[in-house]
């Protein structure tokens, strides 16, 4: 997969050179992974889309700072979980409640137990900032804990120690609910 | 139950956002002004500028204040030996005249 992912040292060149075609390319090659970072961060498939697009436009404005495959991929990577963060405190400000998750075209469900990931994504999304980033990135970019810690410039132990308590947090929202579904199926 | 690594792994696997996502970005994209390849440029010309004129002036004040300065001992003998090469150069005149103009008085007188 991550060498699917590569992209093209030709495509940057000619993206930099103001190559529409070349940079809708680089679009599609990680598109995936942009838009599926900001998606896992807040449950909400407008949001992502939304965070996807100004992240690819800062691309834009700045592919000449772009040196190689992997440096693009950081860049995005980085990009996105900034302006996550950015999008939280915007929302707060404005007292956000998330729409329902609307099925689109294009939208293609996790593999397994279509009800446990998405009770799984839901918990994910009310976790504190950096926990959910934490571990989106663990899980979903399968990234090593010393890449996350220089992402998001962060101590390494730092980085440990949020996983290992946004693990303990998400044991607990997940046993809280098999504890309401026992309630509920005993009472009826 | 405890969410297992599959199980985190297999709900936050990667998605694909809408169909036409590219497409519509593609439309922003070409919307975007063209993007100045070199924007420091006119702003590094006008500061280097000003930076030499800042300097010519500072310069010249300097040099306004500070007392003349002693000749060197280049200079000093330099002046010397142009003044010696000026005395030679006087007395051959003086000597080439007497020749040219002491005879013609002799055969006057």
């Amino acid at each position: 997969m991550q060498e699917a992912m590569e992209t093209a040292p030709r495509l940057l060149v000619d993206a930099a050179l103001r190559d529409t075609e070349a940079f809708a390319a680089i679009i599609d090659r990680h598109k995936s992974m942009v838009f599926s970072l900001a998606f896992h961060f807040f449950h909400d498939r407008s949001v992502a889309e939304d965070i996807a697009q100004e992240v690819y436009l800062e691309l834009y404005r700045n592919l000449e700072r772009i040196e190689s495959d992997l440096h693009l991929v950081y860049w995005l990577r980085q990009a996105v979980t900034r302006k996550c963060i950015d999008q939280t405190r915007r929302l707060k400000h404005r007292r956000y409640q998330p729409l329902d998750e609307i099925t689109e075209p294009g939208f293609e469900p996790p593999q397994g137990d279509p009800m446990l990931a998405e009770l799984l994504q839901k918990k994910i999304a009310t976790l504190p900032e950096k926990m959910r980033l934490v571990i989106v990135l663990r899980f979903q970019e399968d990234m090593r804990l010393s890449e996350i810690a220089e992402l998001l410039e962060m101590p390494l132990n730092t980085v440990k120690t949020t996983l290992r308590r946004a693990l303990a947090r998400l044991k607990r929202k997940v046993a809280d609910l098999d504890l309401e579904v026992a309630y509920v199926s005993n009472a009826r | 139950m405890f969410p297992t690594q599959d199980e985190l792994k297999q709900a936050l696997s990667r998605r694909e956002p809408a169909a036409n996502f590219t497409e519509r970005l593609m439309e922003q994209v070409r919307a975007e002004p063209r993007v100045k390849r070199f924007p420091l440029r006119r702003w590094t010309i006008v500061g280097a500028i000003a930076a030499s004129l800042t300097a010519g002036v500072y310069i010249r004040q300097q040099r306004r204040a500070e007392p003349p300065a002693a000749p060197s001992v280049e200079a000093a003998l330099a002046g010397e030996q142009l003044f010696e090469t000026l005395q030679v150069a006087g007395w051959q005149i003086h000597k080439a005249r007497e020749a040219v103009f002491e005879p013609q008085a002799e055969e006057s007188q």
